[in-house]
C-alpha cells in the first residue's frame, strides 16, 4: 500500500460530503464545500481526484484508487459543527413517510438501535438514495458560529461510484491471490 | 435444568458442552468436545462488554483461547453471524478457520477485494470477513472450505475408560447452492454502484454434524428450505453421504434460522434428529421481522418439550442521557428502540462416556424455555 502524501494538512477539518461518504468522524467547516481538492499518493502512480460541481456540496466524482486520503489546506472555519452523537445507519425498509433503519453509535452514547426516521429529515439531494441496504451517517450536535450556537441534526447518505473496469480488473487479480488462502 | 445468574465454571475434561449465545440480533456457538478443545461457530457481540460473546465467556471461565480454540467456522455472510468474528480469529491464534464454501469462490473474493479499497460501512459484515482473510494472509495459514461432506476437525479425546472420537463435518452448502451463490455475487459486482446487501434467502450456510463418542449434534446455522432438491435442507437429506452413513440421530439441534418456518423441513426432525431432542434457538429482530413468530414457537414446542431460546424477543426504549440528542431524535423519528433488548446464553453439558442421555441444561441471562415466551 502506498503512503499518502498529505499535501497540506489541517486538523480535524472534513467536508460534509466526505464525512457523509466515508464516515469520517469529527467536525467540519460549513462554508468550505466549494473548493476543488486533489489528493496524491506518495508513489505518484495512484491519485485520488475529488471534484465538486459549481461550489455545491454534492460529490460529483470520486476516483479513489487506492486506499487512503487526506485533505489539502483550507481556510480556518468560522463556523464549526461539533458532533455530540453520531450514528452509522443502514436502511432496512422504506415506507411512504418514513424509513426504518439500524443505527450503530460511532460517537456518543448507546447500544445498537432501530429507528423509524421521517423521510423529510433526509437532504433532498439524497432522497433517491434511500433504499434498503443504503448506508448513511446521522450526526447531532452544535453549530458554533460567530453569531451564536445552534443545535442541529444532519443526515447524509453515502454515494458509491460505479466500479471502473481497471478497478474491477485489479480486484479480480487480488481475488485470485485470495483464492490461494484456502486449502 | 437450573437457572443460574453468574456462576460460570469450565466443563470437565470429559464433558461435552454446547453453549449458544444470542442477543436480539446475533448468534454464536461454542462447543467443548472434551480435553479442553473448543470449536467456535459464528460470532456476535456481548452487549455489555462489547467483546465477541464466545471470547467473553471463555475468558470468564479461564480458558486460554490462544491454544484451546481449535476451529472457527463462519457459516455464512449475514450481519448477525459475523459480529466480532475478525477479533475472534485474531485472538485464537492456533485455530483453523473454515468459511462457507460460498465465501471462498472467486466472485465473493472479488467483492472483498473491491471493498477493501472502498470506504464501506464500519459495521459491514463484509468488512469483518475481509479482516478475517487478512489475518489468514498475515499468518500464512490456509483456511478450510466448508462444503457438503467435508470433515473440518477430528480429535481423539482421552477418557478414563479409553478414547472417544470427535468429528465435525460440514454437510452443506451443496454444489447447487454454491452455483446459486456465484450468480448472486456476480450480480452484486454488476450492481457496484448500488447498495451492497448479502444475498437472501441463504441456501449456502454451513450446517454442521458433530459426533463426540456416541453423542451427536446438528447445528442448523441459517440454512433455509427450497423446493429445489439440489439446495438447502433437501440437498442435505438427499445427497450428503455423512448424513446417509450416520449411526446415531442428533440429540441436540440448534434450530435453523431462528426457528423460521422457511427453515423448517419436517424430514430433518423425523429422519436425522432424535425424538424430543434438546432444541435451542436464538431470536432475530430486524425491521418488521421478528423471529421466532408465535407460529414458529408453537410448531417447535409441539416437536419437543425441551426447547430453549437465548432471549425472548421484546422491545426496549432507550433512555437518553443527553437532552439535546433526545429532543432532536424525538423530532426526527416516529420510534426508536434498543436492538439488544435481551442477552442470554443456553448451555448444555453431557459426560462423554455416559452412554445415556443425561444432558444438563443451564440458562443464563435472558435465556428461557421456549414455552415461557409469551
Amino acid at each position: 500500500m502506498p503512503e499518502i502524501q498529505r499535501l497540506d494538512s489541517i486538523p480535524i477539518v472534513f467536508s460534509t460530503t466526505l464525512d457523509a461518504t466515508y464516515g469520517l468522524q469529527g467536525g467540519f467547516p460549513i462554508h468550505d464545500l466549494s473548493r476543488p481538492e486533489v489528493v496524491r499518493s506518495s508513489d505518484g502512480a495512484e491519485q485520488t481526484q475529488i471534484r465538486y460541481v459549481n461550489g455545491e456540496s454534492s460529490l460529483d466524482e470520486i476516483k479513489l484508487n487506492p486506499f487512503l486520503f487526506s485533505l489539502p489546506s483550507a481556510p480556518q472555519a468560522k463556523e464549526f459543527f461539533r458532533a455530540i452523537q453520531k450514528w452509522e445507519g443502514y436502511v432496512l425498509d422504506v415506507g411512504r413517510d418514513l424509513f426504518r433503519a439500524r443505527l450503530v453509535s460511532i460517537v456518543g452514547e448507546g447500544p445498537d438501535q432501530e429507528a423509524e426516521i421521517y423521510l423529510e429529515e433526509v437532504d433532498p439531494d439524497d432522497q433517491e438514495l434511500v433504499q434498503p441496504g443504503a448506508v448513511f451517517y446521522w450526526t447531532i450536535g452544535y453549530l458554533d458560529r460567530p453569531s451564536g450556537r445552534l443545535r442541529g441534526s444532519i443526515l447524509r447518505f453515502r454515494r458509491l461510484p460505479a466500479l471502473s473496469e481497471p478497478e474491477l480488473e485489479t480486484a479480480r487479480r487480488e481475488a485470485e491471490k485470495l483464492e490461494g488462502l484456502f486449502e | 435444568m437450573s437457572k443460574l445468574s453468574s456462576t460460570l465454571s469450565p466443563p470437565a475434561s470429559n464433558e461435552l458442552e454446547i453453549s449458544i449465545f444470542g442477543p436480539g440480533y446475533g448468534e454464536s456457538i461454542l462447543l467443548h468436545i472434551g480435553n479442553s478443545e473448543w470449536i467456535l461457530i459464528d460470532s456476535c457481540v456481548e452487549p455489555n462488554s462489547g467483546e465477541p460473546a464466545a471470547l467473553h465467556y471463555l475468558t470468564q471461565i479461564g480458558v486460554d483461547v490462544e491454544s484451546a480454540v481449535k476451529l472457527i467456522v463462519a457459516t455464512h455472510w449475514h450481519d448477525d453471524h459475523v459480529g466480532g468474528l475478525s477479533k475472534v480469529v485474531d485472538k485464537c491464534t492456533s485455530a483453523n478457520v473454515a468459511l462457507s464454501g460460498a465465501l471462498s469462490i472467486k466472485e465473493f473474493l472479488t467483492l472483498v477485494a473491491v471493498h477493501r479499497h472502498r470506504a464501506i460501512a464500519t459495521t459491514s459484515s463484509l468488512k469483518e470477513l475481509a479482516a478475517v482473510l487478512h489475518t489468514l494472509e498475515e499468518r500464512g495459514k490456509k483456511g478450510k472450505r466448508a462444503v457438503v461432506d467435508r470433515q473440518l476437525h477430528q480429535s481423539r479425546i482421552p477418557l478414563s475408560s479409553g478414547v472417544a472420537e470427535a468429528k465435525i463435518f460440514s454437510v452443506s452448502p451443496s454444489d447447487g447452492s454454491l452455483q446459486q451463490a456465484t450468480l448472486a455475487f456476480t450480480q452484486l459486482l454488476r450492481d457496484s454502484d448500488k447498495v451492497l446487501r448479502s444475498p437472501t434467502p441463504n441456501h449456502a450456510a454451513v450446517v454442521l454434524w458433530v459426533e463426540v463418542g456416541r453423542h451427536v449434534m446438528l447445528l442448523g446455522a441459517d440454512l433455509e428450505c427450497t423446493a429445489d432438491s439440489n439446495r438447502g435442507w433437501l440437498a442435505i437429506l438427499n445427497d450428503s453421504t455423512v448424513i446417509a452413513a450416520r449411526e446415531q440421530k442428533a440429540k441436540i439441534f440448534k434450530v435453523a434460522h431462528h426457528g423460521a418456518k422457511s427453515a423448517h423441513e419436517p424430514r430433518v426432525w423425523n429422519d436425522i434428529i432424535s425424538p424430543e431432542p434438546i432444541a435451542v434457538l436464538t431470536p432475530f429482530a430486524r425491521g418488521n421481522i421478528s423471529l421466532p413468530t408465535v407460529g414458529d414457537k408453537n410448531r417447535i414446542k409441539n416437536l419437543t418439550p425441551s426447547a430453549f431460546i437465548t432471549a425472548a424477543p421484546r422491545e426496549h426504549e432507550h433512555t437518553w442521557r443527553n437532552r439535546v440528542v433526545r429532543d432532536l431524535v424525538n423530532e426526527a423519528t416516529r420510534s426508536i428502540r434498543d436492538v439488544h433488548s435481551g442477552w442470554g446464553h443456553v448451555r448444555v453439558r453431557q459426560t462423554i462416556e455416559d452412554p445415556q442421555d443425561n444432558w444438563r441444561t443451564e440458562l443464563f441471562g435472558d435465556a428461557v424455555p421456549l414455552d415461557e415466551v409469551a
